[in-house]
């Protein structure tokens, strides 16, 4: 599977639809058994109720400018959580399930990514 | 003295590099339809130009990073590609409108049929690419495009009736047109002055250079004093036609009736500068939207482009502009009038203005990206301010073309 | 929803589309042919004073004869309901043709005192027709 594929994939939870695949975050662990370097790994999805919606970066709390701006990225993407790789019930062509306790995050990044 | 004369180039090659056939022709039109009473457009315009054109340079400056490496960065999959799609086409358009220019102004010099001179423009423009340095190029074309000041000299020689320009200007003279052609001829005047192509240009043009944080005050100056000085070329254009057709009722359709006001008060060796000069701006446009088209692909896919590589390193980008340039030339051996290309052009750039902007106004706020070079206050009002009026204008571009037929 | 939304966006360009006021086509057809004749008529004496260079000329007679040229098209293609009318704009659009057509073809270095007197007589003739259909 690609990641591709689950970018803009429909999101169910208990048959009923909740939003869609918005963002998927990755985890780069400092180290991987057997490599020089760690594998990147899937974290948890974005999970947003609208399917145009993007933060076009304004998931960092840190980033406010410019305000009008951003308060319009920020209301499109209201509503937005977090959901844990683990969980996940299902991943499969045409969309994920949630599980039904999967505990919803809070979708914004605090602390400024190092690049 | 040598700094001196890196300033001096920098300003003059932006001046010269400010107007394309966009701007000579819809300034033309406009001034002999409505006098200077759009002048405002393109004072409006030029503030535009020149806050996003900076912004746009600091961003490429301080992150290395061009307009479409931003867009597919930040923008995510699918509003990327819609951008780049649409960003793409509507360059493209220019491109043909330029290359276009080109063959019509050869063809004012020679009176050799435009249509022959189609395939050596686009045969130049490529051979150019190919071969000639970044510098040269821009340096060469931004210079020999210095001679369309030969509109200015014009405009003074008509000596102007500045108390009917002046009425024009504060919308005292009635032009007898409809508020739906005046709107429309305003957003295409803010189409022409504010092209996505310089936008996405400038700030890949910074890379091709290697700009550093160091060259920042350099770009503001080439930006803050080149292009206004630009800007009062499109006035002087507009002005010609409105002292010397409107009062015929000439309504402007071809480049020729554009550099008429020309012979007029400078006689031949004018008008042959100013042919030159449009020969130089054209040219130097279709390399701009040319190398546009290698850049935006290039940047959005992640392909090597610039011209600082030799073509076969950077392989996609030089066929992309190969392929882009024949494009342009079928659609002209189609027989399509260049100058309706041009109209329609300059109204889709109003169309696609807010693609480009808003990537550039977003990320010369993140400090990811700039550091603590990002947008001041001040600088983040005007630009949102901007984004408002960029949208309307996209937004009322294809209404007002349908409801007044083109102009017509 | 989308899809909706879309449709609603080309209802409302044929509705623009419609609201478009549907020209006089021997009006604006004449009015056409005597801008491009002007314009010849301005080059003419340009290239007589040699304050125009004869390419230039010959360019601009090309031009403006294409654009009579169209402008015939346009009133052929046009459901103008007034057949009177029409035959007016036909009769001067065919003079305009004639005359750009024989100075187009003589070349731009060979044009006289005389031509540019055509020019401007062929002037006068499309603003009298103007003048009459706009009656």
């Amino acid at each position: 599977m690609f990641l591709g594929d689950l970018v803009a994939a429909p999101v169910l939870q208990d048959g009923r639809r909740v939003g869609y695949v918005a963002d998927v975050r990755l985890l780069v662990p400092p180290h991987t058994p057997g490599q020089r370097v760690g594998t990147p790994r899937v974290y948890g999805i974005v999970v947003c109720p609208r399917r145009t919606a993007s933060f076009v970066g304004y998931e960092r709390t840190g980033v406010r400018e410019p305000r009008l701006l951003a308060a319009f990225f920020r209301w499109r993407a209201r509503g937005s959580f977090l959901v844990l790789w683990p969980d996940l019930a299902r991943v499969g062509e045409n969309g994920v399930d949630l599980r039904l306790d999967a505990r919803r995050w809070s979708a914004d990044l605090d602390s400024r990514p190092q690049l | 003295m040598k700094r001196l004369f890196a300033v001096a180039l920098g300003v003059l090659t932006a001046i010269g590099g400010f107007l394309d056939i966009g701007d000579l022709v819809t300034n033309a039109v406009v001034g002999s339809r409505f006098g200077w009473s759009l002048a405002w457009v393109v004072v409006v315009g030029v503030v535009g130009i020149c806050l996003f054109a900076q912004m746009a340079g600091r961003v490429a400056a301080v992150s290395g990073r061009a307009t479409f490496e931003l867009v597919r960065e930040r923008m995510g999959p699918r509003l990327g590609l819609a951008n780049l799609a649409a960003s793409f086409l509507i360059n493209l358009l220019t491109l043909t409108a330029e290359v276009g220019g080109i063959a019509l102004a050869l063809q004012l010099a020679s009176s050799v049929h435009y249509l022959l001179w189609v395939p050596v423009a686009a045969l130049a423009v490529w051979q150019v690419i190919w071969r000639v340095g970044f510098d040269v190029m821009e340096n060469v074309t931004g210079l020999v495009g210095l001679l369309l000041v030969g509109f200015a000299v014009a405009f003074f020689l008509l000596g102007p009736d500045w108390t009917q320009l002046t009425d024009q200007l504060l919308q005292r003279a009635p032009h007898g047109e409809s508020p739906a052609t005046y709107w429309f001829y305003a957003v295409a005047l803010f189409g022409a002055a504010l092209t996505p192509y310089e936008v996405f240009f400038f700030s890949s043009g910074a890379v091709e250079e290697g700009w550093s944080s160091e060259d920042l005050a350099q770009s503001r100056l080439n930006v803050l004093v080149g292009f206004p000085l630009g800007g009062l070329l499109s006035l002087a254009i507009a002005g010609c036609a409105a002292l010397t057709l409107m009062p015929l009722g000439v309504e402007v359709t071809t480049l020729s009736q554009v550099v008429l006001p020309v012979a007029e008060a400078g006689g031949r060796v004018l008008l042959i500068a100013i042919i030159l000069g449009v020969v130089a701006a054209t040219f130097g446009a279709a390399l701009e939207t040319t190398l546009s088209t290698g850049y935006t692909l290039a940047q959005f896919f992640g392909w090597s482009w610039g011209k600082f590589r030799a073509p076969a390193e950077a392989a996609r980008f030089h066929i992309t502009m190969i392929v882009c340039l024949l494009v342009g030339v079928a659609v002209l051996a189609t027989g399509v009038d260049p100058v309706m290309v041009t109209e329609i052009s300059v109204v889709f750039s109003a169309v696609a203005l807010p693609l480009t902007y808003l990537p550039i106004l977003i990320v010369a706020n993140d400090p990811d990206y700039l550091g603590d070079q990002v947008n001041p206050r001040l600088l983040n009002i005007a630009g949102q301010v901007y984004f408002v009026l960029i949208l309307v204008a996209s937004v009322a571009a294809i209404p007002l073309m349908i409801v007044t037929g083109v102009g017509r | 929803m989308p899809v909706g939304r879309r449709w609603l966006l080309v209802a409302a360009c044929l509705l623009l589309a419609g609201c478009g006021t549907a020209e006089d086509a021997a009006i604006s057809t004449v009015q056409d042919a005597r801008s491009a004749v002007v314009v010849a008529q301005q080059a003419v004496r340009l290239r007589l004073d040699t304050r125009a260079t004869t390419p230039y000329t010959q360019v601009v007679l090309d031009d403006s004869l294409d654009a009579v040229g169209a402008a015939e098209q346009e009133l052929r293609d046009s459901s103008e309901p007034d057949r009177a009318r029409t035959a007016r704009a036909r009769v001067v659009l065919n003079d305009a043709n004639t005359v750009l057509d024989e100075l187009a073809d003589a070349g731009a270095d060979q044009m006289s005192k005389a031509d540019l007197d055509r020019l401007t007589e062929l002037v006068g003739r499309l603003d009298a027709a103007l003048a009459e259909l706009r009656r």
